[in-house]
């Protein structure tokens, strides 16, 4: 049972945190699309991409039961690395001010004045504004469905606290962006993706070690020694860019960042 | 095509963004596999040896940003 929860405890912190962020994405613009040309289009872009995503599930989920468990964790725990890592690189970047921090508002100024100035909106139907709608949902959810399945590799009791972090996040940030009815701006997205990167990381490093037959100290509580000590990593690696950076001039600085 | 190169980028760029990163970090994997068995590393720090450098790889990759644009 402790063996169960060493997992299940992180599993569900990783999901929640990471379907947070996208979700926040997303409503940031169906909000900018929905209030500019009009929400018939932008509700029904979002509903398509929410079936789509339904869809990559079920194909997904059903062609990972098919592959051996060794190979799906390295297969899952190497793409899961990845993920995390970029995650991970982009948040201490942002901590060193190397790269923008991540601006909700803004992006949601940007995407309304964008929108306001984009054609084919007709008094019916809004192609651009579901295409928008669509493409953006599609896009952020396509990202919480590979977090949700890399987190539950090798071990299909994952799939629920994981799935509940997900779904959680899902009505939370649909509930808030309902009753405020603007983008979430307030919520520390910048230290919700440092935490996320950290525990993706840690997760991808675990899924690697399990598919190449390692043995982890602690067994599956390796996993918290994984966390701290990327957060170490992290912790010391900022004041370093940040350093490097002023020695290298200010020419360096606040680089547009690409996604997430 | 153009719809499949975009859906590719988008599909690459969820894992890919410094490709030094992603590059050292593929080798780093192939080389924990092939050479620590045959090293006769013993189990307990192989674990602690593969997280060790991919630590040393995130430090690099974000300190080659801090130097250069």
């Amino acid at each position: 049972m402790l063996v169960e929860w060493s997992h299940a405890g992180p599993t569900f912190l990783a999901a929640l945190l990471a379907s947070t962020v996208e979700c926040i994405e997303a409503l940031t613009v169906v909000l900018a699309v929905g209030t500019v040309r009009g929400w018939r289009s932008a509700l029904a872009g979002s509903a398509l991409a929410l079936i789509v995503l339904l869809v990559i599930v079920a194909i997904a989920g059903t062609a990972l039961t098919r592959i051996p468990l060794g190979l799906m964790q390295l297969v899952v725990g190497v793409l899961l690395l990845l993920f995390g890592l970029r995650w991970l690189h982009k948040a201490i970047l942002r901590a060193a001010g190397i790269i923008a921090k991540h601006d909700e508002a803004g992006i949601y100024a940007r995407q309304r004045d964008t929108l306001r100035h984009a054609a084919g909106r007709s008094d019916g139907w809004d192609a651009v504004a579901f295409a928008v709608a669509f493409k953006s949902v599609t896009l952020e959810g396509t990202e919480v469905v590979f977090i949700v399945l890399a987190l539950t590799a090798g071990s299909p009791g994952l799939l629920l606290p994981a799935s509940l972090g997900a779904l959680t996040a899902l009505a939370v940030v649909i509930a808030l962006g309902i009753i405020v009815h603007r983008p979430l701006a307030r919520v520390p997205e910048n230290a919700l993706k440092f935490v996320v990167g950290i525990l993706l990381t840690a997760f991808g490093t675990f899924w690697c070690g399990e598919g190449l037959h390692m043995t982890w100290p602690g067994g599956d509580w390796a996993i918290l020694w994984l966390v701290a000590g990327y957060l170490a990593c992290a912790a010391i690696t900022i004041p370093l860019c940040r350093q490097r950076n002023t020695l290298h001039g200010a020419s360096n600085t606040h680089r547009p960042e690409t996604r997430p | 095509m153009k719809w499949l190169h975009h859906v590719w980028q988008a599909i690459a760029g969820l894992f890919v963004d410094d490709r030094w990163l992603a590059i050292a970090t593929l080798l780093w994997l192939l080389i924990a596999w092939w050479l620590l068995p045959r090293l006769a590393v013993p189990l307990t720090w192989q674990g602690v040896i593969l997280f060790l450098g991919i630590a040393a790889i995130l430090v690099w990759t974000s300190l080659r940003h801090g130097k250069s644009p």
